[in-house]
């Protein structure tokens, strides 16, 4: 296990752009939240609702999403653990407030949003309403891979797109699918 | 693991990023920000022929010098409440300095007449309160600018805090501007009215940029 130093010298060096260290870091911090996350939710007696994989993936998104948001002032692991005790408890309150019964583990996400945009008759959704939630690129994205069924290859030839780009614009869409159709209240099958 | 799929779809996103700037920093820049915006305002409206005569009165300087460490004490905390893991000590002070702004009025309205509650209640001050907020406007969206890019935790209390730090900015201005002596104007209209809109304001808005 790293020390606060090395985790700190990582994520400098993430932020200026180093793929290996980043990696390294990730992967070093995936094992320190996933501990976390489970004590967080042994602690409020959830822990077999299932879920932790979700808060883990909420919480490398914000940490890669905020990262230049880290000074050299300061330490790593403060910085980490606000944004997954701020991450476990949004959590815990969506998921007291809705009362799911169980949570959809986030492998099953893709499959999920799919089946149900192709269901939309029957749940009268609306697509396009959905996909209004989305930003321009993922909205394009999305309805090339997901709708069009486009390989990423074909996909970044019609964008011009890098493939990593395409992958992470995806994930983002369908996580944003996935948070919009909870709020519809299918998020409990 | 799904999370390993992630992990390579976030390295394979990474770019160079370029460091937020410190608490200190941002309180520097948006404070002066705020009081140039500030000035501007003053600058149109002109400022109250008396001025000379008020600023040697100690409630009034108290009231200016109370408003000044609202927008840096509450920008500088802002910096902390946005960085995950830091502490600021001061960090309450913008909230103190608004409460006994708004105690030290509300004291003098206490020993006022009948006349005095009228004259100062009547809506024509309403002015005074727009003028208030607008001066606010651009710092309060100024900083919800900045603090898209950082790391807000609790949105509703961040939002609050933008609320009480850039109404400071139109408190400021209307004090130098504004010639009504009367202490109930001075709650109502350039302390009580604009602060709550904007800490509410602030708050709902607030919610909406947590991580």
């Amino acid at each position: 296990m790293k020390s606060e130093t090395e985790l700190k010298a990582l994520m400098l060096e993430a932020q200026d752009g180093d793929k290996a260290s980043y990696r390294q870091l990730l992967t070093e911090v995936e094992k320190l939240l996933l501990g976390y996350v489970r004590g967080s939710f042994r602690r409020m007696g959830l822990a077999s609702a299932g879920g932790e994989e979700d808060v883990l993936q909420e919480i490398l998104m914000a940490i890669h999403l905020k990262r230049s948001n880290f000074s050299r002032e300061q330490n790593f692991l403060p910085w980490m653990y606000a944004i997954a005790k701020y991450k476990t408890i949004d959590f815990m309150r969506r998921t007291h407030r809705q009362q799911w019964k169980t949570l959809v583990p986030v492998e099953d996400d893709m499959l999920q949003v799919e089946s149900l945009l192709q269901e939309q008759d029957t749940l009268h959704l609306d697509v396009d309403v959905l996909l209004s939630e989305l930003n321009e690129k993922q909205r394009l994205v999305f309805r090339l891979m997901k709708m069009d069924g486009l390989s990423i290859e074909e996909v970044k030839k019609q964008t011009g797109f890098s493939v990593s780009d395409i992958k992470v614009t995806t994930h983002r869409a369908v996580h944003a699918l996935r948070e919009r159709l909870r709020k519809l209240g299918y998020g409990e099958r | 693991m799904a999370s390993d799929k992630l992990i390579q779809d976030l390295v394979d996103d990474l770019k160079p990023v370029k460091r937020q700037m410190s608490p200190r920093v941002l309180a520097f820049w948006m404070s002066g920000f705020m009081l140039v915006v500030a000035a501007g305002f003053i600058s149109f409206s002109g400022l109250r022929p008396d001025l000379f005569a008020v600023v040697r009165k100690p409630s009034f300087a108290v009231l200016l010098l109370f408003a000044l460490a609202q927008i840096v004490f509450g920008i500088r905390g802002l910096g902390y409440l946005t960085n995950p893991g830091r502490s600021y000590i001061w960090r309450t002070i913008p909230w103190w300095t608004a409460f006994l702004a708004g105690g030290m009025v509300l004291a003098e309205t206490l020993s006022l007449d009948h006349d005095h509650w009228a004259a100062g209640l009547d809506s024509s001050g309403l002015h005074c309160a727009q003028y208030t907020l607008l001066v606010s406007v651009s710092g309060f969206a100024g900083l919800f600018y900045i603090l898209r890019k950082r790391v807000v935790l609790n949105g509703a209390l961040t939002g609050a805090l933008i609320g009480v730090a850039s109404v400071a900015s139109g408190w400021l201005a209307i004090s130098l501007v504004c010639g009504v002596e009367n202490p109930v104007h001075i709650l109502l209209y350039h302390l009580l009215l604009p602060g709550v809109i904007a800490v509410a304001v602030g708050a709902v808005v607030g919610r909406r940029v947590a991580l």
